[in-house]
């Protein structure tokens, strides 16, 4: 019974697939413009989420992604305060992770792990949610609406009242030329406004600023991640060693009684100075670089070609999500780990297993 | 070449596609460090979860060069 | 720096951001979490010992079954070999009474039968008197005193002649017990006599009477190894080797 039920469902779904297809494709190419998929708009600095506003739409996105997280531990915490020890449903996810999480900090760093793990481990899950939060439909798509300064540019449509508020879309069929002189830009899809209040029409030639952008598309939640990261490393480094920590990177001893290799070391010191400030551009710009390029390429292969291949994209993206957030927590735990050893490997060897 | 400004434009564009070769490297550089690593757990399947771990981290260093030269190609189209 | 989207207020925006986050994912799921990730890694690791020591106890009592089993089959071995034995030792022991019983039948009916002939020739005894009387009248043809004929049978057949044993005047053997054989059953107070006569001439303690109708009349007394033949038959066997 139940084995037929679901060849039933499995039935079902095949052509509920097969209709999404139909329906991308018509959009993609029917005659209705308004649904016409166009390129992206490629902004690197994040936008305020209405005008003026101090607010920017990677800022309200970081606070969902906070928001979610939150709730989740705090689901958890309840959990525990039950004094369940087997947890169910999605508490049980989100303790899986954080013990694969814990896992792995324990393996890196031993007795260490207590002190590390918070750090580490909200970095990883900050990242993870937000990477993941960033796939959902309506980011990057529903916005308001600007007058563009670039072209081209496109004509609004208004599409029905939403509780007193006028809604919009952008005709992409009806390309606009800008009055100012445009280099190349272009609006992102199906666009809604709040804006039209005091005006029939907010803009005349028109392009759509997102409410919502994925937050590791914006180069201050990574470089703020990694200057935390780098931050932290030095303080555990220091908390282990004491100011000898710092004696990696200004190395006096060898200068004074080293000879030829003590300037060697020396030099080298002042490298490893400067690869602190690396780890800073690296971390940052690898998640930045990835998520962003992610982003560019959905939207753009969506808009060559909408139906069939976006779907898989979208699962590499959220492949890439959580990947990205576990090679930056792992490089976190390494680079924290390898600072509570000391640099010449005498006596506090042995902490690290 | 009427336009100097649309001229340096086009530059800039090229430029940072140009400085975005950096990207051959270190996709090579990531490429030898999977096939080691999967040679090594295949080798080795006890040691998976170490390997990969040091896999994860060489080829994230591998990145990282592609990570400058992405720095580089967006500071020239947008900051310089 | 503007141009990357870079701004110092977002940056701290976001550095805020992630310490708020830290502090209440702390406080709501790192440490619960992980205490209790340590608590069930306690708790599973409880049980696992639990489980060897169950495992321990349950192969100490296969142990103390087997033990049990081999103390059991032990006894029972023991247990079958004590009534082998003990059955043995009762079918010997019955045997034994059996083969008593029966050597005491025997020599009952020995004793019986000794009995019964003495009894019978206690009888024939008178008849052979009467006949050797009526005999002699016819040979002698003169009837002798009945009294004194009857005295001399007696005497004849008993060997005691006027309450003495007359074997005995002319002997002096000693010795602790003796054997007395007659033809014919002595009469009890022949019996007494040659008791007494025994007892005080040769000292002897205990004194058996057999009955052998080979020696035809008399006595004969065996005393130790040392024979005192006084039977007819004897007599006659000197009679004879003197004869011949």
């Amino acid at each position: 019974m139940s084995e037929q039920t679901k060849k039933w469902r499995y039935g079902v779904k095949r052509w509920i697939v097969l209709a999404l297809f139909i329906v991308g494709g018509y959009a993609a190419f029917g005659r209705n413009t308004m649904l016409r998929p166009i390129s992206p708009v490629v902004v690197l600095p994040a936008e305020p989420i209405s005008p003026n506003s101090p607010i920017t739409n990677t800022m309200l996105a970081t606070l969902i992604a906070d928001v979610v997280l939150l709730l989740f531990a705090f689901g958890a915490y309840r959990f525990h305060k039950q004094g369940n020890l087997v947890p169910n449903g999605l508490y049980n996810f989100f303790e899986t992770i954080i013990e694969f999480l814990w896992n792995t900090v324990e393996g890196a760093t031993g007795k260490w792990a207590k002190r590390i793990f918070p750090v580490v481990a909200t970095i990883f899950l900050l990242i993870f949610f937000a990477n993941v939060i960033k796939l959902f439909p309506g980011f990057e798509s529903i916005g308001w609406m600007k007058e563009a300064h670039k072209a081209p540019a496109y004509a609004p449509v208004k599409l029905f009242d939403l509780g007193g508020l006028p809604v919009y879309t952008i005709d992409k069929g009806r390309p606009v030329e800008v009055e100012a002189h445009g280099e190349e830009a272009t609006a992102a899809a199906g666009a809604e406004s709040e804006h039209g209040e005091a005006k029939t029409e907010p803009c005349h030639a028109c392009e759509v600023v997102p409410f919502l952008r994925g937050s590791a598309t914006d180069l201050n939640f990574t470089i703020a991640l990694a200057i935390i990261a780098v931050v932290m490393t030095q303080v555990y480094g220091v908390w282990a060693l004491g100011p000898s920590y710092f004696s990696k990177f200004f190395q006096f001893g060898a200068l004074v009684n080293g000879g030829i290799f003590g300037l060697i070391n020396f030099g080298v010191g002042f490298l490893e100075l400067i690869l602190e400030f690396a780890k800073i551009l690296s971390f940052s710009f690898r998640l930045f670089g990835n998520i962003f390029a992610g982003t560019l390429l959905l939207s753009i292969v969506g808009a060559l070609l909408p139906i069939v291949i976006p779907p898989g994209l979208y699962l590499f993206e959220i492949f890439f999500g959580i990947i990205q957030a576990y090679v930056f927590f792992l490089l976190a735990t390494m680079f924290i780990s390898m600072a509570l050893v000391s640099h010449h490997g005498d006596g506090h060897g042995e902490e690290h297993h | 070449m009427n336009d100097p400004v649309a001229f340096v434009a086009g530059l800039k564009l090229l430029g940072a596609g140009l400085a975005m070769l950096g990207a051959i490297g270190a996709g090579v550089g990531v490429g030898i460090a999977a096939s080691g690593g999967v040679q090594a757990m295949g080798r080795n399947p006890d040691a998976a979860n170490i390997i990969q771990t040091n896999m994860i981290l060489g080829m994230a260093f591998a990145e990282a060069v592609a990570i400058y030269a992405l720095a580089v190609a967006l500071i020239i189209i947008f900051a310089a | 720096m503007a141009a990357l989207g870079i701004n110092l207020g977002f940056l701290l925006f976001q550095v805020f951001n992630f310490v708020i986050v830290l502090i209440l994912l702390y406080a709501w799921a790192y440490q619960p979490i992980v205490n209790g990730l340590e608590n069930r890694k306690k708790k599973i690791a409880q049980s696992l010992e639990d489980a060897r020591i169950a495992a321990e106890a349950r192969a100490n009592a296969e142990e103390e079954a087997r033990a049990i089993l081999t103390k059991a089959q032990a006894e029972a071995t023991e247990k079958i070999r004590e009534a082998t034995v003990r059955a043995e030792a009762a079918a010997a022991d019955v045997k034994r009474q059996a083969e008593v019983e029966a050597a005491k039948l025997r020599e009952q009916a020995i004793a019986d039968a000794e009995v019964d002939r003495e009894r019978i020739l206690s009888e024939v005894r008178g008849q052979i008197a009467a006949l050797s009387i009526a005999a002699t009248q016819k040979l002698i043809g003169d009837a002798l005193d009945e009294k004194r004929q009857r005295a001399l049978i007696d005497e004849f057949f008993s060997g005691v002649k006027a309450g003495k044993v007359t074997l005995l005047e002319e002997s002096d053997v000693h010795g602790a017990s003796a054997e007395i054989t007659s033809a014919l059953p002595l009469t009890d107070q022949e019996k007494e006599t040659v008791r007494q006569q025994i007892t005080t001439k040769i000292g002897a303690q205990t004194v058996a009477f057999r009955v052998d109708p080979n020696i035809l009349g008399g006595l004969v007394v065996k005393v130790g190894d040392k024979v005192l033949d006084g039977s007819v038959a004897g007599r006659l066997e000197n009679l004879r080797q003197s004869l011949s």
